[in-house]
């Protein structure tokens, strides 16, 4: 059945008319080429291998065993170009299957990937339309003497769209496009949607020998010597081997053997070869293929399947079974290249090729690495071509070809891969190198999470922040992911504030609060928060973000050390940056480090910044052990109590005065969106440091002022703070009771005495997945991976407010104990790897 | 300047997740799979074996293994550490 038939016009566009709502596109007609496309290899013209040259794969008895096999159920397709007079200008192979990329990202361990695909099947997996072969390697367009490949691909490319559309795939891919063509083929796709990626190389040995003897002699005495010892496999282990023509009898143990290869593969495979693929091979291909294969005490033990072409001698598959008693020292894979090496020089052959992946033995070998590009595109997006060209690119190791003497003997041509590799992760950036905005272009994270499918972050709440939340999807789930840790996000003593100041200050201030910004209720909570925390003043900013900003950028400068907590938020390094002071990292909570780097900066003026409770840990700063040793160094301390205040301490000021250090902290900082549920955040320290920040620090000056239902807002929350003290304790014990419930099932979940639990999962992916399963489930969680926490930290953070209602808690731990064994098992099953 | 180079390379391959052969070309993000984390625990090593310190921009200058290696010899110099 011949199935479509596309007609494209390839010209110049010389005008473009905008007539009644339609384009209109006027071509100069530079002939039109037609792609006719074929389902089957018997409705394929009778003169498909001869109207042009064509490699080994595309002939029609190499398509045909592969079709009639039905291997892995891919949907072949074979197109065939010509111009308007009928003249053949190209044809291309074309197969549509379903490939997981999941296994391409070696940060996520296998069992982590199952549980991840049992939640969300489709996971890194997609159907790609692919141009190339599904066995085998060479490039997928075999264009006539004299045609364009350049008006050809394009042509191409649009029946490729419509089997996109028509077979439901993601992605349209070109494969093993070697180096020299690289350049033509970009120019032609790239304006088409497709970006580069690096392939697997190919391995190629040039035949230029006569005999086999010939080939040893060139090679170096100790390989030489390593090679002869190879094939005396008979001698050595009793292992006969034999090259058999028909092997139709045999296709149940080439199909066992292949499957042992396969199970234990470590680069990606795909391929699901069995048995009626090796039947199809040996009834198809009965002159253009044979195998070697190696007996031992009457058992098959291993093969190599091999096709015959006209000029080419190709080594397609391999099988052994691992529990031969002599399979490490008898390395039967040597002895089958060698053995193919001999057949390919036989049967005069101008060259072998050893296919992609397992690159050391075919390098000893002498082969050359032959580099291949592939070029991507998205059915719809191109962002995600571009990704998906990324992800390909990165997770190919090109093997170095530097190291090997048999290729220098022989004189093998030897590829620049790393030049080559980084010419093609330039041209996968849509800016150039010399456009400020390349890092835009070289963005990957956030689209490699969406084209998985786990990418869950800006979810949208359409509630007030409170135990339980809606979202925008309209259902409830339990909010275990806010920093409103009094509850006061929906308080109607606090709403009720804020509408009053709405109504009687109106909505905004318009502008700085040293000149026409500043409200009496601005003074007003400057002075109480002064009075709560214990200071001689305070000073207003309208995010904490910015309060740290403004503060350090104010209060250090050059030539100045700040020292901080390596998990310090991003706000303090930013400031640090923006200060100009050179900033120096002790490790987290690591107080002895701190005092090995105030020794080491002896006589430079410092401060040491930390966070009180650090935000994705949930830890809490040693910071007696701090200011004890800031006063035995001179240096200052700054305080970082966002997360801190109005929880902590008899007061609520936080950990400073929780642990009885607030007279040797010489300034601290707390934010308004946290306990305060409002915006904003303040810094408090002396009379004279306050009045200096607020006539030098630039964010603070150069900013519009909270708005005036901001400020009632915080003024409410702090009158709440003060008159109900018991709130403070209610998160604590919340946190708590989690903590103790997650542990108790089995999770790592530790609890450093703070209102911040995490969920340690060990691997970001898998807390993305997790996070979204969660969301389904009817529990908000945050998760968390790098650069937020290491790799091996990655998981859940959760975070406790006072109006959490203990059964909407229950409700979480119930779904947290059902997911258990998800996780439990991953890690079972990463044990039986590891033990294996 | 061996005696750097070893002491520098065993220093990198002692981070924890550190992947592939660490050479004096290697980059250290691209590479060998470090990140601001790694860094970090990277630099409090160097730190730490060399007596020195090494501030946040220093570090984010560092580009390969030869850069670190250049940077220790710098800041040895520069603060006075045989």
């Amino acid at each position: 059945m011949a199935c479509g038939t596309a007609y494209w016009r390839w010209g110049q566009l010389v005008s473009l008319n905008f007539l009644a709502g339609k384009f209109e596109l006027k071509y100069v007609n530079q002939g039109g080429l037609r792609v006719r496309s074929y389902r089957s290899v018997n409705e394929l013209p009778d003169d498909w291998n001869e109207a042009l040259p064509i490699p080994t794969p595309m002939k029609r008895e190499f398509l045909d065993a592969l079709e009639s096999s039905e291997i892995n159920n891919i949907g072949t397709y074979y197109l065939r170009v010509t111009d308007q007079d009928g003249n053949v200008l190209a044809q291309a192979n074309v197969f549509v299957s379903e490939t997981d990329f999941s296994t391409f990202d070696t940060t996520l361990p296998a069992s982590a990937r199952s549980t991840i695909k049992r939640w969300i099947p489709g996971f890194m997996s997609f159907r790609i339309v692919e141009v190339g072969y599904f066995t085998m390697i060479g490039e997928g367009v075999a264009i006539a003497e004299g045609a364009d490949l350049s008006c050809v691909l394009p042509a191409i490319d649009k029946e490729l769209q419509e089997i996109a559309d028509k077979e439901e795939a993601d992605f349209v891919l070109v494969r093993d496009v070697p180096e020299s063509s690289y350049e033509s083929y970009l120019s032609a796709l790239a304006v088409l949607g497709y970006s580069p990626s690096i392939g697997f190389p190919n391995t190629l040995l040039p035949v230029k020998w006569r005999r086999f003897e010939d080939y040893l002699a060139d090679i170096n005495s100790k390989t030489r010597l390593k090679f002869r010892n190879s094939l005396k496999i008979q001698e050595r282990f009793d292992v006969e081997w034999k090259i058999v023509d028909d092997f139709r009898s045999m296709t149940g143990d080439l199909s066992r053997l292949w499957d042992n290869v396969n199970k234990k593969a470590k680069d990606y495979t795909r391929e699901k070869l069995d048995q009626r693929f090796f039947d199809a091979c040996s009834d198809k291909l009965a002159d253009q293929c044979e195998v070697i294969t190696f007996f031992h005490a009457g058992r098959m033990i291993a093969f190599m399947l091999n096709m015959i072409g006209g000029d080419d001698y190709i080594v397609l598959d391999w099988g052994v079974d691992y529990s031969f008693e002599h399979y490490r020292q008898a390395n039967l894979y040597r002895a089958a290249t060698l053995i193919s090496l001999q057949r390919a020089i036989e049967l005069g052959k101008s060259k072998m090729e050893l296919g992609i992946t397992n690159y050391t033995p075919k390098l000893t070998l002498g082969a050359e690495v032959v580099p291949l590009a592939y070029f991507i595109r998205h059915r719809i997006d191109k962002r995600y071509g571009r990704t998906l060209a990324r992800l390909v690119t990165d997770s190919i190791n090109l093997p170095d070809t530097s190291l090997h003497a048999t290729a220098g003997k022989i004189g093998t041509r030897v590829h620049d891969m790393l030049a080559f590799e980084q010419r093609v992760k330039r041209d996968q950036n849509p800016f150039g190198a010399s456009d400020i905005l390349d890092r835009v272009g070289s963005y990957n994270r956030s689209s490699s999470m969406r084209l998985s499918g786990i990418y869950g972050l800006y979810p949208e709440f359409n509630s007030a922040q409170r135990s339980v939340v809606t979202f925008s999807d309209s259902r409830e789930r339990v909010l275990l992911g806010t920093n409103s840790y009094l509850g006061l996000a929906d308080d109607p003593r606090v709403i009720s504030a804020a509408v009053d100041a709405l109504h009687r200050y109106g909505s905004g201030c318009s502008g700085s609060p040293l000149l026409n910004g500043t409200l009496d209720i601005h003074k007003q909570l400057e002075e109480e928060l002064a009075i709560f925390s214990g200071r001689e003043a305070v000073a207003l900013c309208s995010t904490g973000y910015q309060t740290n900003l403004a503060a350090i950028s104010a209060l250090c400068g050059r030539g100045d050390v700040v020292l901080m907590d390596a998990r310090n938020h991003r706000s303090l390094f930013d400031g640090v940056r923006l200060s100009g002071a050179d900033c120096v990292i002790y490790r987290h909570a690591d107080m002895a480090h701190l005092e090995r780097l105030l020794a080491r900066t002896k006589g430079r003026k410092r401060m040491i910044i930390t966070d009180s409770v650090f935000s994705m840990e949930g830890t809490i700063a040693d910071l007696q052990t701090l200011v004890g040793l800031a006063s035995a160094h001179d240096a200052r301390v700054f305080v970082d109590e966002s997360h801190a205040v109005g929880v902590f301490g008899c007061h609520g000021r936080g950990i400073a005065e929780l642990q009885g250090v607030e007279d040797r902290v010489d300034i601290v900082m707390g934010t308004f969106s946290k306990a305060f549920a409002g915006l904003g955040g303040f810094v408090a320290g002396s009379a004279d440091l306050i009045d200096y920040i607020k006539h030098n620090a630039g964010g603070h000056i150069f900013s519009a002022s909270l708005p005036p239902s901001v400020v009632a807002t915080v003024l409410a929350s702090l009158d709440i703070i003060r008159k109900e003290p018991e709130r403070r304790q209610a998160p604590l014990d919340r946190a708590k009771f989690m903590a103790l419930e997650l542990q108790a099932i089995g999770y790592d979940a530790p609890y450093h005495g703070s209102q911040i639990v995490p969920v340690i999962l060990g691997n970001y992916t898998l807390a993305l997945s997790a996070y979204k399963r969660f969301m389904d489930e009817g529990v908000y969680v945050n998760p968390v991976g790098p650069p937020a926490v290491p790799e091996s930290s990655s998981g859940f953070r959760t975070s406790y407010i006072a109006t959490h209602g203990w059964d909407d808690l229950k409700v979480a731990v119930e779904v947290f104990r059902r997911h258990y064994r998800d996780f439990y098992e991953t890690v079972n099953r990463e044990e039986d790897e590891h033990a294996a | 300047m061996n005696m750097l180079h070893d002491r520098v390379v065993r220093l990198i391959e002692d981070v924890p997740g550190v992947r592939r052969k660490v050479e004096n070309e290697s980059r250290l993000v691209e590479d060998l799979g470090f990140d601001s984390i790694k860094m970090v625990e990277l630099m409090g090593a160097i730190e730490d074996e060399f007596n020195l310190i090494i501030t946040l921009d220093d570090a984010t200058s560092i580009s390969t293994v030869a850069d670190l290696k250049s940077m220790v010899q710098e800041a040895m110099q520069a603060q006075g550490v045989s």
